[in-house]
């Protein structure tokens, strides 16, 4: 030992300067880290399972939602607008108003219904034959066929747009068929509700399970917490092992469950070819996404180190006032 | 160095583990904390690692109360003690290395600073040879001698003993005596809590005898 006798100065150096000592602190605490993991392998790994199969859920209805919403658009599901014109309107009227759509983003396509092409269709119709040969005059107007764009009529410039076809002048009446649309997104939007919900309580699920495999590790360890202590460290040096060891969890409990679902699509496959060959033309099926595995994985860690937070903070701090007692 | 004034320290349900004790600990001094079990010989050096507080009254190390050091600063203070505990404690899953490297770790050293350190705190309690053993293949007299390598690693102005001779044969003791007074040499201020008078009879250095939580005799 190299100790100098005599008096120390009370500012005595007492260690290394802060950044570098704050990195090779955590180094340290990794170290600590991969330590406990080992002590606790077999309460580690199951938490881990339990994590991966619980997150399973919400991240497989991501999957079945993004090819719900896919399968909707590719049965064309777009929304058609039929403009008809007052009866005294004539074909040059009817133009001048389809012309007006065609510059519109919103419109996909237009199409100028001839009032004397939609009655001798309205003839040849076998129910309604009789009684249309038995009119004098037409009393069909000019219409004008629209279809928009999908989320042309979402939300308050959807409704600006619809109130805006409504009252074009020279339109009678506007009809929108746009309401077995309106219920494939509500079942979309049903299918992402329920996994935003679902994936809410799992998340609460997911901490809960880290913070009580955390506290089961700050037991099992607290002699060596308050060994460390007693040799200076903070709580925030003695807290951070246990904060890594969460993060951990939940990053593997994330890898665990993208591996389910893509099994389970696995296994779903065979009979969405079926499926496929029934429609005789083939559905869009998208596996789960680079970007949907990363945002599994970042959240899983996020909600292990919170978990391991909370059990941090809780139980720590009890420990520090039972060994006051 | 440590300046007791005044101090209580009552726990729960109005027991008086310290009462009313005063007295004063000089830099540099070798001083025998006395007493039977119960007497308040460990509450009292916890109150100096400010692992507990007292309830009233004033405890004054290095010039600084106790009482104004926020929790967040405890650490830091308490990488200038250095405590020795009459179990020991030491961490059954690392070397003897780590153990005795703990302090410095936990203050973000070096890594050969580290080893620098380590090596000497060892060498000097004469346990180089089993740095890299487990503590668990120790004898008793050498797992005390890894908590005081470990106690002394940062340089210490104050070094705490709670019986640390509990619990071997009087020659280790004497070698951990001498031990403590090699390091009260270079200037550390030494106070040893003991129930074993016998031990301590022929030692020279002044003692601060507790009974039932008051100070019963100092000299």
């Amino acid at each position: 030992m190299r100790l100098t006798r005599g008096r120390r100065p009370a500012t005595r150096h007492s260690g290394p300067s802060a950044p570098v000592a704050w990195l090779r602190q955590h180094r340290a605490s990794l170290r600590d880290t991969l330590i406990g993991i080992r002590l606790n392998r077999l309460g580690i790994a199951m938490s881990v399972l339990v994590i991966g199969v619980t997150l399973a859920l919400p991240v497989g209805l991501h999957v079945l939602h993004k090819n719900f919403l896919a399968l909707t658009a590719d049965l064309g599901a777009v929304p058609e607008v039929s403009l008809f014109l007052e009866t005294s309107a004539t074909r040059a009227m009817a133009e001048a108003i389809a012309d007006g759509f065609r510059a519109d983003a919103r419109v996909i396509r237009v199409e100028v219904i001839d009032r004397d092409a939609a009655l001798a269709a309205l003839t040849s119709d076998s129910a309604l034959g009789v009684a249309a040969q038995a009119l004098v005059v037409n009393p069909l107007p000019y219409a004008v066929a629209l279809e928009v764009e999908r989320d042309a009529f979402a939300g308050a410039a959807g409704e600006a747009f619809q109130a805006e076809l409504s009252s074009l002048p020279g339109v009678a009446d506007a009809v929108f068929d746009i309401v077995w649309i309106r219920r494939l997104e509500a079942i979309s939007e049903l299918i992402a509700r329920a996994a935003l919900v679902i994936a809410g309580i799992i998340a609460a699920g997911v901490v809960l399970i880290t913070g009580s495999t955390i506290r089961n590790g700050i037991h099992s360890r607290r002699d060596e917490i308050e060994v460390l202590k007693l040799c200076g460290a903070t709580d925030a040096y003695v807290s951070r092992p246990f904060l890594y060891s969460g993060a951990i969890q939940g990053l593997l409990g994330a890898v665990v469950a993208c591996l389910v679902v893509v099994l389970a699509i696995a296994l779903i496959m065979p009979a969405l070819d079926q499926v496929t060959a029934a429609y005789e033309a083939p559905l869009p099926w998208s596996n789960l996404s680079f970007g949907a595995v990363v945002a599994t994985l970042a959240s899983g860690a996020l909600m292990g180190w919170v978990g391991a937070l909370v059990a941090v903070r809780v139980y720590i701090k009890r420990l520090d006032s039972a060994s006051a007692e | 160095m440590i300046q007791f004034d005044n101090v209580y320290k009552t726990y729960g349900r109005g027991q008086d583990a310290l009462k009313n004790v005063s007295f004063t600990i000089d830099e540099g001094e070798f001083v025998f904390l006395t007493g039977h079990s119960g007497a308040g010989k460990s509450t009292l050096l916890r109150l100096v690692a400010l692992i507990e507080a007292a309830s009233r009254g004033q405890v004054i190390v290095d010039g600084r109360n106790l009482d104004r050091i926020r929790p967040g600063e405890v650490p830091f203070y308490r990488r200038r003690i250095g405590f020795i505990f009459q179990e020991h404690r030491l961490l059954p899953d690392r070397s003897v290395f780590d153990n005795v490297a703990l302090p410095l770790v936990v203050a973000g050293h070096r890594s050969t600073e580290i080893n620098k350190r380590v090596r000497a705190a060892l060498d000097k309690v004469g346990l180089l040879s089993k740095e890299r053993t487990s503590p668990r293949t120790l004898s008793s007299g050498e797992q005390q001698r890894v908590g005081i390598a470990r106690a002394v690693v940062n340089r210490p102005q104050i070094l705490l003993a709670d019986e640390p001779t509990g619990n071997l044969d009087p020659a280790l003791s004497i070698d951990i005596l001498k031990l403590f007074g090699q390091f009260n040499d270079i200037g550390v201020t030494v106070v040893i809590a003991t129930h074993d008078l016998e031990l301590i009879r022929h030692q020279q250095h002044r003692r601060i005898a507790l009974a039932a939580g008051q100070v019963a005799a100092i000299g």
